[in-house]
């Protein structure tokens, strides 16, 4: 299990290298594409690390990256797609800190 | 060929092409040697400039070795796919710059998702992933550069349709008869 959990983090890291290298001749989108996969590996990490319980919230957005990243969408309609995020996040924020 | 026969050929034909999706959803079962040297074998007969066939293949079925492609490949999203097909180009094959060898390697992943859909398999071609490094993780020879992965495996998704654009919007000249 713990070898496992090390190899999440090495493939973390080395996905954000990738596509931080695809992103010189890639789409400009897939720069917000790429980070929202890193979101989605990112909220998995309770499952890798131990002490982090799952946060509800984060799993419920990772469901929703997941099930949309790839859905058919022009620039436009994934630019509101991560507004629509980040307005459920500034809700989360405003819940977590000022409650 | 007779007149009946070709009816049903490209019947079958436009069939296979209009009913091929991009899947990335596949279930954990392996997909077997036989059906991926189909895919290869389909896809040596496609057309290349004068006949110089510029690609090589490298058929990945071992896991250790798929998942450490997919670390390196931003553009495999989903799970790990059951068998992947790194399409290469053969530079030591390539006349002059060699970029129209980028169209016989479109054809040649053409004639493999084809083929895979026709097997009953799902099929999606990757181009976000670090050719350079997948190179060096597969010790291939300097002159072989991947430029494309298809990732293969039992579909367990059926992609809705992609709009398409109409006919009348991609033709924009018919010079027919006079």
């Amino acid at each position: 299990m713990e070898e496992k959990n090390q190899e999440y983090l090495f493939e973390i890291a080395c996905f954000l290298v990738y596509g931080a290298k695809g992103c010189f001749r890639e789409p400009k989108a897939y720069g917000p594409l790429r980070l929202l996969q890193a979101f989605s590996m990112v909220a998995e990490l309770p499952k890798h690390v131990s002490g982090l319980s799952e946060d509800e919230f984060l799993s419920k957005m990772k469901k929703e990256i997941d099930e949309n990243i790839l859905r058919e969408m022009n620039d436009e309609q994934f630019e509101q797609f991560v507004s629509k995020l980040s307005l459920e996040i500034a809700k989360e924020i405003k819940n977590r800190k000022l409650r | 060929m007779t007149c009946e026969k070709q009816i049903v050929l490209h019947e079958v034909l436009l069939k296979t092409i209009e009913e091929r999706r991009s899947v990335r959803r596949y279930a954990q079962e392996p997909v077997s040697l036989d059906d991926l040297n189909l895919l290869v074998d389909a896809a040596r007969w496609a057309p290349s400039g004068g006949n110089l066939q510029p690609w090589k293949f490298v058929i990945v079925t071992n896991k250790k070795m798929l998942e450490a492609i997919k670390m390196m490949s931003p553009g495999i999203i989903r799970n790990l796919p059951p068998a992947l097909i790194v399409l290469c180009h053969d530079e030591g094959r390539m006349v002059g710059g060699g970029e129209t060898q980028l169209l016989d390697m479109g054809a040649a992943m053409q004639n493999i998702l084809l083929m895979a859909h026709a097997l009953g398999l799902g099929a999606c071609p990757i181009a976000s992933f670090d050719s350079e490094s997948l190179a060096e993780l597969m010790d291939l020879p300097g002159e072989i550069k991947p430029v494309l992965l298809i990732c293969v495996g039992k579909p367990v998704e059926k992609p809705d349709p992609p709009l398409k654009l109409a006919i009348e919007d991609v033709v924009i000249k018919v010079f027919g008869e006079r």
